[in-house]
């Protein structure tokens, strides 16, 4: 009865952890399929839940502004917030951490993503004073003047301002070394200046930026009272409504396009500075205008001008006179005429400058017409939250939601399953409850030693662990599939997501092995890689040169576009991958468990009964570790031949000893010959268990190594930070692989097959 | 249903394991037909062992290991030249690793792609006549490793017969040759006959050897003085010395420009440019008619114009003789093929706001040998196959308008596939005669004892 109800704690403890609202994410398995509830006052807060929904397009996926938030600021900080620093008579509602800044201990607060977002777009002036930029290298915080000791790691766009000159030169300089041979310094201050321009183009992406033009050059272009100024307009848009205004008034009279009008000088001028402001926008927050079959987002300025079909440098090479006739010439046409042939210029005048640029400008005269309503409606939004109107801030962004969401059509179905998602956090919750079950299964054991006495809670904690780690892989493969479903990929598409899988389907082997051998080895060693291939997930995750965007959900390159090999090859190799690292765990099993039983003399009463089952735990590791390998020959090979078929099929050759392929291969040949080792019977159970564990070596390589050469076709993960931390790592299987082979003074005992 | 699959695979697989060991004992008294291929072929069974598979696997982990690290210094040409298409190959200890500056110095023979290749065939091979039982029991055992024989040849063959070239079309052009990436011909043009061009193509094994090259259709003889597969070349000023090579060009365009040809070594890496470089002194009877310098542009020569408009004359370099125009040029070597091909678009798409591209795309005619044409789309992981040859997506330029085609030809490309079948067989034989036997053995004993 007592074991009974102490199953059903676990298995409770089991579903809290893996799916339950708890303090340490912020959406539970419930808000799935809840509709949005408004959990805050209208009249009171900001309601930033449904902000976070609006749809963008950023790194060429649409997401909601969540995703926008929380990547952007994982590529800034490595963590999903900011920080910002309590003011002296305030008293937080949230928990204070407390970090260094000016050698004095500084009481701080959490900014969720959303929130920092928020500030950034509509109240750069605040954001900037919130801890953004995380620079832990101590050259570079010399060369802001702080220590790490007394000033800490985090710090705001104002900490940095000062310094940004500096920046930029140095990481220019750095930036013309090579890649592999740049030091730490160089790497860390490109890091540093990378994350400084996400954040100023961020601020812009909605504003662009204000150039500084003299007030002289101004008057003298008759733009003067055009362009927008802050003290008589109320929104940017009214600058480009005026502009409209002079773009319409161009197309009606195209006789005026010449060299030295006004009216088109005074064109020229805006789509010149709009062309500049395009440069200046992390992601693209205007969807697609209705009847556009082609699904096409634009940035601001884009929607207004269109953007530059050559580089603008091009433009000092262009023939002015000739340019202005091309364009003139096109201004005459009827709309229809008129995108046929820029259509036919775009296509077959690439290399005459002045008609490319023509194009550009007579689409922006007299094709693009008004200011979009988006733009509009942000700019009520920002004004709302500047203001603190939190009703009106409420009510613009319910309104931009539907029409954004409008205009998205079918890519923005996920846009709540994903925001739910982001805040869901599975491979988080997967994670702790795997190290919850690691130790469950490593008190099991202890408590085994004691025999008879203990046996029913044995059973029952064995019994237990089993069924923890049951409904924590429903987690994990929950988490999976919700990246199939928002991507609308297969499970793998780069190496975060193998990382992913690898844990998984590890687990998922442990889990069927423990079905039918339950003594808690299988689970122990499943949860420990589950654990570590998503904490590994994790760092990829964190990786600037892999996942510059900070969203793990990238797109495709072309070559890797397509599904059906993603979903065969890609799988199949993974699977073989998790395999020969779970026979390599076991075989650790085998190495630890032989090392600590011989550790203990059979004399006591302790050693007697461990030495009493030591035959039968190795005979049964050792069955283990042969029957995983099987599985690891069957899905390396399978996955191998299926890369060739599918390099067959696209490049024209099977095999092109490619670093990733000659990975793959020698996962293969390792798994054959410790079969044949152990076929031939020149390998007992520890000598496959010795080879087991050389093969998380060998597949480690094949994983992460040739990415770190940097060549070949599979180079699309090249990495250099993990250098140290593989070259550990395999230095801890050799240690394992000696402890294996720890003289303890008796034999072995052979296994007997039955 | 899965889930008993694998149990009863992975006991089985012990049972297996306890009968195999018992077989190497054995069978030679019990089964007749295995010890009478004993008895045939003694020499073989030195040949079979499972030893010298477990060795032969082993080094070649080792050749792949340090195969795939020479990658990033001489590229995978290099290494293949230099490991998986040879016997042996000598290798170094990386200088930028732990203790290299101590360890680079010693010379580390390795065993060789052909080398291992070919002894794991043996290996294999022997087994198979000598070890293996030809029973249906293990049938499932011998495809697989019937398959990994095959595997092995075919990669064997498509190593020393697989050949690698490039087709570049302009958009709205044809073409009907390809270019290798590799290697250089000279080819001498004459096209005195406005409407017919008669050419006459010297291979670079002929150039290697150097001499002097006679030929029946040409009415002078060659003469090579200096030839090489890359070269530096820049534009001397006035007064500056030339190199041994340039100082003796007294005609076309390495003189008019003044290059400075110096030698260099083939670059094997994967980006690398090889401007092949000849010296050729042209004779008539007893007479010299100058001595030319041509160097051929791994891109094709038509980039010369591109490149450096004063050198765009390295792709035809006119001469005149006895009243005929020819042309003298150096290029990649060239195949003409009885078919060819017109570019109509090109497309390259980026998905938006990035800069990672998701489509390349060629959309091109193909005019066949019987006057029909065919339209076809090339664009990644579908390549246009026609007539043996695999012509894939290879790069693009959208603002200059052409496409490049990497053309493989690989007349054993249907071997992997049929070993493929072979494993999968073999493995599927495997696991269901596995599954039925502990299907069977299970409704025999439904209670098992728990392992």
């Amino acid at each position: 009865m007592i074991s009974r109800s102490f199953l059903g704690l676990f298995i409770f403890i089991g579903v809290y952890v893996s799916f339950l609202p708890n303090s340490w994410t912020n959406s539970s398995f419930f808000d799935f399929f809840k509709n949005e509830s408004i959990k805050v006052n209208v009249n009171e807060e900001f309601d930033l839940e449904s902000f976070s929904r609006i749809p963008v397009l950023r790194g060429g996926r649409v997401k909601p502004l969540d995703s926008v938030a929380r990547n952007i600021l994982l590529v800034l900080r490595n963590k999903r917030s900011a920080l910002r620093v309590v003011e002296e008579d305030e008293l937080p509602d949230s928990k204070i951490i407390t970090i260094p800044q000016n050698g004095v201990e500084t009481d701080t607060v959490e900014v969720k993503a959303i929130d920092w977002l928020a500030q950034v777009l509509f109240h750069p002036e605040k954001a900037d004073s919130l801890k953004t930029f995380l620079i832990d290298h101590d050259q570079v915080l010399g060369l802001i003047n702080r220590k790490l000791l007394t000033d800490g790691k985090f710090y705001s766009f104002n900490d940095l301002d000062p310094f940004l000159s500096n920046i930029d030169s140095l990481a220019r300089k750095a930036g013309e070394v090579e890649t592999e041979l740049r030091d730490s310094f160089q790497q860390n201050i490109i890091e540093l200046y990378r994350s400084i321009l996400i954040y100023k183009k961020l601020k812009h992406s909605l504003f662009p930026p204000s150039p500084q033009e003299r007030p002289e050059m101004l008057s003298q272009l008759g733009v003067t009272d055009l362009v927008f100024n802050p003290d008589r307009d109320k929104a940017r848009s009214e600058e480009y409504s005026r502009f409209r205004k002079l773009t319409a008034a161009l197309s009606q009279n195209p006789s005026a396009v010449k060299l030295g009008s006004d009216e088109f000088a005074k064109v020229v001028f805006f789509v010149d500075r709009y062309n500049q402001a395009n440069l200046w926008t992390e992601f693209l927050p205007i969807p697609p205008v209705k009847g556009d079959t082609k699904g096409v987002w634009m940035k601001v300025s884009e929607s207004l001008v269109g953007s530059e079909p050559l580089d603008s440098k091009e433009k000092q090479n262009m023939n002015p006179s000739r340019f202005a006739l091309v364009l003139r010439e096109l201004l005459t046409l009827n709309s229809t005429d008129l995108q046929t042939r820029i259509k036919y210029i775009r296509e077959n005048q690439k290399l005459d400058a002045a008609a490319l640029f023509a194009s550009q400008y007579a689409e922006a005269i007299k094709l693009k017409k008004g200011v979009d309503p988006v733009i509009i409606k942000y700019e009520e939004i920002a004004s709302a939250f500047r203001q603190e109107k939190f009703n009106e801030f409420n009510e613009l962004v319910g309104q931009m939601r539907d029409i954004t969401v409008q205009r998205a059509g079918s890519k923005a179905d996920t846009l709540h399953f994903e925001k739910v998602f982001n805040g869901f956090e599975p491979f988080y919750r997967s994670a702790s409850a795997y190290v919850m079950i690691f130790i469950l299964a490593c008190f099991t054991w202890l408590l085994a030693s004691f025999g008879e006495a203990t046996r029913k809670i044995v059973t029952m904690l064995r019994n237990s662990t089993y069924y923890l780690t049951f409904i924590v892989v429903i987690c994990h493969t929950f988490g999976l599939a919700a990246r199939m479903y928002i991507e609308g990929r297969p499970p793998v598409t780069n190496l975060y997501s193998s990382a992913l899988f690898i844990g998984w389907g590890s687990v998922l082997l442990c889990l069927g092995t423990e079905k039918y051998v339950r003594l808690g080895i299988a689970s122990a060693m499943g949860s420990l890689i589950g654990f570590g291939s998503l904490v590994i997930a994790h760092s990829l995750s964190l990786d600037s040169s892999l996942n510059p965007t900070g969203d793990t959900m990238e797109m495709m390159r072309a070559v890797l576009d397509s599904n059906f090999w993603l979903a065969t090859h890609v799988v199949i190799i993974t699977i073989g991958y998790s395999t020969t690292f779970l026979g390599g765990f076991l075989g650790i099993a085998y190495a630890l468990y032989r090392f600590f039983v011989f550790m203990i003399p059979s004399q006591n009463s302790l050693g007697i009964r461990l030495h009493g089952v030591e035959k039968d735990t190795n005979r049964i590791l050792g069955s283990m570790i042969f029957g995983v390998t099987c599985f690891s020959l069957f899905f390396s090979l399978v996955g191998t031949v299926l890369g060739g078929i599918w390099a067959d099929q696209s490049w024209g050759r099977f095999w092109g000893w490619d670093a990733k392929e000659n990975g793959a291969l020698l996962i293969v040949i390792w798994n054959a010959i410790i079969l044949h080792a152990r076929l031939s019977g020149m390998a007992k159970t520890r000598g496959m268990a010795a080879l087991s564990i050389f093969g998380n070596v060998v597949t480690a390589w094949s994983w992460f190594g040739t990415n770190m050469l940097g060549v070949g076709l599979h180079s699309y993960g090249f990495m250099d930070k993990a250098f140290n931390p593989l070259m550990y790592f395999f230095l801890s299987q050799m240690i394992f692989i000696l402890i294996a082979y720890f003289p303890t003074g008796k034999t072995p005992v052979k296994p007997q097959p039955n | 249903m899965s889930k008993k699959t694998v149990k009863s695979w992975k006991e089985e697989a012990f049972e297996e394991e306890s009968d195999n060991s018992v077989n190497e004992k054995k069978t030679v008294k019990k089964k007749g037909s295995l010890a009478q291929r004993r008895k045939l072929f003694p020499l073989l069974l030195p040949f079979a062992s499972l030893r010298l598979t477990l060795t032969l696997l082993s080094l070649s982990m080792i050749l792949i290991f340090v195969a795939t690290l020479e990658q990033v210094r001489i590229g995978i040409r290099g290494a293949l030249a230099e490991y998986f298409e040879s016997f042996f190959g000598i290798w170094y200890y990386p200088k930028q690793f732990w203790g290299g500056e101590m360890l680079h110095e010693i010379p580390l023979p390795i065993p060789g792609g052909y080398l291992l290749g070919g002894l794991l065939i043996l290996n294999l091979s022997a087994a198979y006549i000598v070890r293996f039982q030809w029973t249906g029991k293990k049938i499932g055992i011998q495809l697989i490793h019937l398959g990994i024989i095959l595997l092995l040849v075919g990669q064997l063959a498509t190593q020393a017969i697989q050949e690698e070239s490039r087709m570049q079309i302009n958009k709205g052009e044809k073409s009907n040759f390809i270019e290798r990436f590799h290697g250089v011909e000279l080819a001498l043009r004459d096209v005195t006959n406005p409407t017919t061009e008669n050419v006459v193509t010297i291979p670079q094994s002929l150039l290697n050897k150097g001499g002097v090259i006679n030929d029946p259709q040409l009415p002078f003889e060659l003469k090579v003085h200096h030839f090489g597969v890359n070269c530096d070349f820049d534009f001397a000023a006035k007064n500056q010395p030339l190199s041994k090579i340039s100082q003796i060009i007294d005609r076309g365009v390495g003189k008019t420009a003044n290059l400075n040809v110096v030698p260099k070594k083939e670059d094997y890496s994967n980006d690398a440019l090889n401007f092949g470089y000849l010296a050729v002194e042209l004779i008539d009877g007893n007479e010299s008619m100058g001595t030319w310098l041509s160097i051929s542009n791994p891109g094709g020569n038509m980039y010369w114009k591109i490149m450096y408009p004063q050198l765009a004359d390295l792709a035809f370099q006119p001469l005149r003789h006895q009243g005929k125009l020819w042309g003298i040029t150096l290029r990649q070597q060239r195949e003409y093929l009885p078919f060819s091909i017109e570019l109509l678009d090109i497309k390259n798409e980026y998905y938006q706001g990035t800069e990672t591209p998701f489509n390349f795309e060629s959309d091109i005619n193909l005019y066949l040998e019987d006057n029909q044409t065919r339209r076809a789309l090339v664009y990644m992981n579908t390549p246009l196959r026609h007539d043996g040859k695999t012509f894939y997506q290879y790069q693009m330029n959208d603002s200059a308008n052409y496409s490049v085609f990497q053309v493989i030809r690989n007349p054993s490309w249907l071997v992997p596939y049929i070993a493929c079948i072979l494993v999968s067989l073999g493995m599927l034989w495997q696991f269901s005669f596995h599954l039925f036997r502990f299907l069977k053995k299970n409704s025999a004993a439904p209670k098992k004892a728990q392992a």
